[in-house]
């Protein structure tokens, strides 16, 4: 500070800020809002995608079903592991359980789970006649039974929640016995909902999907994490796209800022004259006008940031997902990784800082190049 | 007023005694915001979706649970191109994905 106080130019920047504190305080709330507007666009769909890839590079690269012509069928476990051994380059075959049931709230998802397999992520194993809810599913002060209405209705005991923290994954997912599993959604004991599998590399999946193809008697659908993930992105970059009609208005207010900077700079020409008759320089006046742009456009900037930043990667951020993926109920809590914001944030710092600090140095060199015997006599 | 060595100024005269308070409030909105931002971001940066990270591997989802249950996109396995899932025979069939294999439509 005393560094800053030392200058004389950035006193006298911060002396001609005082004196018109009415502009300064909008500016300084125009360049904000400006800022965060464009930070909120710019971060919502990179965060979004770049954590929704992240989540699925967990998931399996390959996801084999049964289907006849009216759909999905259920998958014979024995032979579908010995048909899916035959293939070469396949790694880590496992069958899954799972469905989607109707609640009284609507649909979940049902996911079958040996109670080993969460062994230390919950607090108590899982048996027969239990579920484990999503951290979106029932406020805690409902009774603790759950009907769930597939091939049959079932009643079950909820034994507990999952964290909340784990909510991008298992919002709305209800974790149940396998046994229970197969009454609801009508299998037989030997059979499951589909066939996952990994493989060594991405590259390798669309020469496997032909081999996996011919390695089955009865037709499958083979579903592949990377036309997942690209079915994903698109969806969400379809749907960030829409805020990017924000940028209408934020282009709008820019053009004002612009405007207002400029009235305000010819406003400031009869001081210009005036200093500059006191014996200031061109490259005085206008690193003075420099200054006092940066010290109103700075924290402006700042605090757009840290709100944009706020409301997109606070803990229990619900808006968009409520708003861009068509929630009706209690929607999920979205925990987008920072990290990924980076680039967006200094982009949208960018979109803003650059045109206003231009207009403040084109209209300032504007004010000083005119004679300043003119500029006092027309005064 | 006092000078340094250079000749300028270093004391603050009474009447520019507010823009010191004024500097400092700037300041401090610059750099209060910027701290916790930083801060927040060095504890949390590549952290935050862990959780979730973890839970997915362990069930073995397809697909994060950003989308409701029962939707097309919550479920793309379900999505099968065999099923015509067009609202009117005159609507064109979408492109299939190439990146899918199964039976054609």
């Amino acid at each position: 500070m005393k560094v800053l106080l030392q200058r004389p130019l950035i006193l006298w920047a911060v002396g001609d800020i005082q004196r018109t504190p009415l502009q300064a305080v909008l500016l300084f709330a125009a360049a904000a809002s400006l800022t965060g507007l464009v930070a909120i666009v710019l971060v919502l769909g990179q965060a979004l995608s770049l954590t929704c890839d992240r989540l699925m590079s967990s998931s399996p690269a390959v996801v084999v079903r049964r289907i006849n012509v009216g759909g999905w069928a259920p998958l014979p476990v024995g032979q579908a592991l010995m048909h899916v051994k035959s293939v070469p380059g396949v790694l880590n075959p496992r069958v899954r359980l799972w469905g989607v049931v109707q609640t009284d709230t609507g649909p979940v998802t049902v996911v079958a789970v040996p109670s080993k397999a969460i062994d230390g992520m919950t607090e108590r194993p899982l048996r027969s006649g239990q579920a484990l809810i999503g951290p979106g599913l029932m406020p805690a002060s409902q009774p603790a039974t759950m009907t769930l209405r597939g091939e049959q209705r079932l009643s079950l005991k909820v034994a507990g929640r999952l964290p909340a923290a784990s909510a991008m994954a298992t919002h709305d997912l209800v974790l149940v016995h396998p046994d229970d599993a197969r009454n609801l959604l009508g299998l037989a004991p030997d059979q499951a909902s589909d066939l996952a599998l990994d493989v060594f590399h991405d590259q390798e999946v669309e020469t496997l999907c032909a081999d996996l193809n011919a390695a089955f008697p009865w037709p499958v659908h083979i579903s592949t994490r990377i036309a997942r993930q690209r079915r994903c992105q698109s969806d969400i970059a379809q749907r960030t796209s829409i805020s990017a009609l924000a940028f209408v208005p934020a282009l709008l207010a820019m053009a004002f800022l612009v405007g207002a900077l400029g009235i305000w700079e010819h406003n400031q020409r009869f001081l210009a004259a005036l200093l500059k008759a006191l014996g200031w320089d061109s490259a005085d006046l206008i690193r003075l006008r420099m200054v006092e742009a940066t010290l109103i456009g700075l924290p402006a900037v700042v605090c757009g940031l840290s709100c944009a930043y706020i409301t997109l990667f606070r803990w229990d951020m619900t808006w968009v997902s409520q708003r861009l993926f068509g929630w009706s109920t209690m929607a999920t809590r979205l925990r987008l990784n920072p990290g990924d914001a980076v680039t967006g944030m200094l982009l949208s710092v960018m979109m803003v800082g650059l045109p206003y600090l231009l207009t403040v140095a084109w209209t300032a060199w504007q004010s000083v190049k005119v004679d300043p015997a003119d500029r006092l006599q027309e005064r | 007023m006092t000078m340094d060595s250079d000749g300028n100024h270093t004391s603050v005269p009474g009447t520019l005694k507010k823009a010191r308070l004024l500097l400092a409030l700037l300041g401090m909105l610059t750099f209060l915001p910027l701290g916790l931002l930083s801060l927040d971001y060095g504890m949390r940066a590549n952290n935050q979706d862990r959780e979730s990270v973890r839970w997915m591997r362990q069930l073995d989802l397809s697909v994060p649970a950003f989308w409701p249950s029962g939707t097309g996109l919550r479920h793309p396995e379900t999505r099968i191109r065999a099923v015509d899932r067009r609202h009117g025979p005159e609507w064109p069939i979408t492109p299939a994905d190439t990146a899918e294999s199964g039976p054609p439509p």
